[in-house]
């Protein structure tokens, strides 16, 4: 019997669709529904990567390429239920995101994380398109709440770094989730609202400010 | 765009072809002396910019790939895979497989923790309660409990009654509607896979020894009367036996540990194994007080009552034990029975069950201070007066004669 002398990463596989693509409460698919495929890998040693590729129902030209994110860290565990994180995002999104033309975003992140709470702040040099310097700090929190339900919830803040920013806006807005996903055998039934704050921080980006989605999932 | 569409449908469709069994767990085998236990170890938490809300700390995909490695292994060792439980608190996922062949499960257990994806395997091991057959004849006479004379029960209430204090009894199941336990039972949860929660004789007696309800006209007197239970079924009762797995035992005690009870009572033996010595060095580090039956019969008195800072306790004195063993009424115990109805245990299982009781007591006066069980030399019988008078100070009770009697104090 073949036995590998040291151990593989975990790489693993999710399909799901959703009602609506909200990125910290923002529609990036025009509040239309969403095919996503997402892809992990995570070594041994702590460095992880994750690809995420989205298709949209448009309302006229049928299914469209949405966006591509990619997505790769090093988490390290500094003690039994707490870890920290350190990772860079590159998003694109395609001219069905809503906006007026293909938006593309960069950000680096640093986390803590327990068991049930985490932390984030990520530094973006170019959200969601305009060359501008963005914080953005958020709290999650998950519990397990037994018979296969999950909670899970969110709180951020976005902050623009720059006094010029889009449209002049620069006041710091809010944002945040509430989710619920249930286990059925091998499937996940997703349900979240979510929710922003005022301001039009997002130029084109105008859809409601709060939405709920629903969505099913799998694990390849 | 169209190209990174089709590059994804190509890895979609590769993930689907190799993808042939369905990734949530299917049921119990039924079969847990041809199981082993496959341990893969989590990653460190971290953001996944993942899913539809942009990004979570959510581990669908971790869970999906620890699932995908445990397929992997189950073919390479020719095992099937039969169900999953995840064990953040421990940093694992614990996958349950099933040894098909002529292999021992010691054999399946040792090849697979060679494999350094394992973070270890081991086989389902079973455990038994520590009780002897019931007598008889099994008046239910309140005056006939052991404790009444023995630890001056009645004065004990006088100091404390387990209020605020919760013991999370591992065991078969409770009837929590019987009328000396109802109102006891705050939480009732079955973890043996493929059986209904149903009332069954020792889990029943050990509830009714630990918070049977006092002063209700009916019935027994409870050790902590005040305290609250959480009944986890890890057990189930056979004919004349009553039974438990590695996988139950671990379901019941993970959730004990993250439930924070005051006391674990765990009134069973069995032979030691890793997984459940890992979820009770938690409860260790977190001041959970664990309570286990001792075994003479078994090498350091059986597993959990073997490891260290675990509350050894038998129903009589074991003079050639290695280890400290407290010895408590566990002979001729009046309890509560299935059904409304009471009658006669015996054994170190109900032992056991009285000292969680008295931890409880304990734990009322001095929620988080070290425990400092008072015995005597000779013997290891647990003067229970001693003990709570230690930590609650003098009293105006009977406890105060009894303790000044026997020098103790």
């Amino acid at each position: 019997m073949a036995v590998p002398s040291q151990a593989m990463g975990q790489v693993g596989a999710v399909l799901s669709a959703y009602t609506d693509l909200r990125f910290r409460g923002l529609s990036l698919s025009d509040g239309r529904p969403v095919g996503l495929l997402d892809l992990s890998y995570d070594h041994p040693a702590g460095f992880y990567g994750a690809l995420s590729g989205s298709i949209v129902a448009t309302r006229h030209d049928g299914l469209k390429p949405l966006g591509l994110t990619l997505n790769a860290g090093y988490a390290h565990r500094v003690g039994r239920n707490l870890s920290l994180d350190l990772g860079a995002v590159h998003s694109r999104y395609s001219r069905y995101s809503g906006g007026m033309s293909e938006q593309s975003y960069t950000e680096l992140y640093a986390g803590l994380s327990t068991r049930f709470v985490g932390t984030r702040f990520a530094l973006s040099p170019n959200y969601l398109g305009p060359a501008r310097w963005t914080l953005h700090g958020e709290v999650n929190g998950h519990l397990d709440a037994g018979s296969d339900v999950s909670l899970d919830a969110t709180l951020g803040a976005l902050l623009p770094l720059q006094d010029k920013g889009y449209q002049g806006n620069s006041r710091a807005t809010w944002d945040a989730r509430l989710g619920i996903a249930k286990r059925v055998g091998p499937v996940s039934i997703h349900g979240a609202l979510t929710a922003r704050g005022h301001g039009n921080f997002y130029g084109a980006y105008g859809r409601s400010r709060t939405a709920l989605i629903l969505g099913l999932s799998t694990t390849l | 765009m169209i190209r990174i569409c089709r590059l994804l449908v190509t890895v979609l469709a590769s993930f689907l072809a190799a993808s042939s069994a369905p990734a949530a767990a299917q049921n119990a085998s039924g079969r847990p002396d041809r199981e082993i236990l496959v341990m893969v170890k989590h990653p460190a938490d971290h953001y996944r910019a993942t899913g539809a809300y942009g990004g979570s700390y959510g581990d669908e995909l971790g869970r999906s790939a620890r699932e995908r490695l445990a397929r992997q292994i189950a073919r390479q060792y020719r095992l099937t895979l039969v169900d999953n439980w995840a064990m953040p608190m421990i940093g694992v996922d614990c996958f349950v497989m099933m040894v098909e062949d002529a292999r021992s499960t010691h054999t399946a257990a040792d090849e697979v923790s060679r494999n350094p994806n394992v973070e270890w395997a081991e086989p389902v091991q079973l455990y038994a309660t520590q009780a002897a057959p019931p007598a008889s004849h099994n008046d239910p006479l309140y005056p006939a409990e052991p404790a009444a004379s023995q630890w001056h029960l009645a004065a004990l209430h006088q100091m404390a009654s387990g209020r605020g204090t919760r013991v999370a009894v591992i065991d078969s199941g409770i009837d929590a509607a019987h009328p000396d336990l109802a109102g006891q039972v705050m939480v009732n949860r079955n973890f043996v896979a493929g059986q209904p929660l149903v009332a069954e004789q020792h889990g029943t007696a050990v509830a009714g020894i630990i918070a049977a309800k006092a002063d209700n006209r009916i019935g027994i007197a409870g050790i902590a009367p005040r305290a609250r239970l959480l009944g986890l079924r890890a057990c189930w009762q056979g004919r004349g036996s009553t039974s438990c797995d590695t996988l139950s035992l671990a379901k019941a005690l993970y959730y004990a540990v993250d439930s924070r009870p005051d006391v674990i009572n765990l009134s069973l033996s069995g032979p030691n194994a890793r997984l459940l010595r890992e979820i009770l060095s938690i409860a260790y580090a977190r001041g959970i007080t664990v309570v286990a039956a001792f075994d003479p019969k078994q090498p350091g008195g059986g597993f959990p009552a073997s490891v260290a800072g675990v509350i050894a306790v038998s129903d009589a004195p074991a003079p050639g034990a290695d280890r400290e063993v407290y010895v408590a009424p566990g002979r001729d115990v009046p309890t509560t029975q299935p059904g409304g109805r009471w009658f006669l245990v015996n054994g170190s299982s109900f032992a056991a069950a009285h000292v969680s009781g008295l931890i409880a007591l304990l734990r009322e006066r001095r929620p988080s201070a070290p425990l400092m069980l008072v015995s005597q030399r000779r013997g290891g019988s647990i003067d229970a007066c001693a003990t709570l008078i230690k930590v609650a100070g003098a009293c105006d009770c009977g406890c105060r004669s009894a303790v000044l009697r026997a020098g103790l104090h």
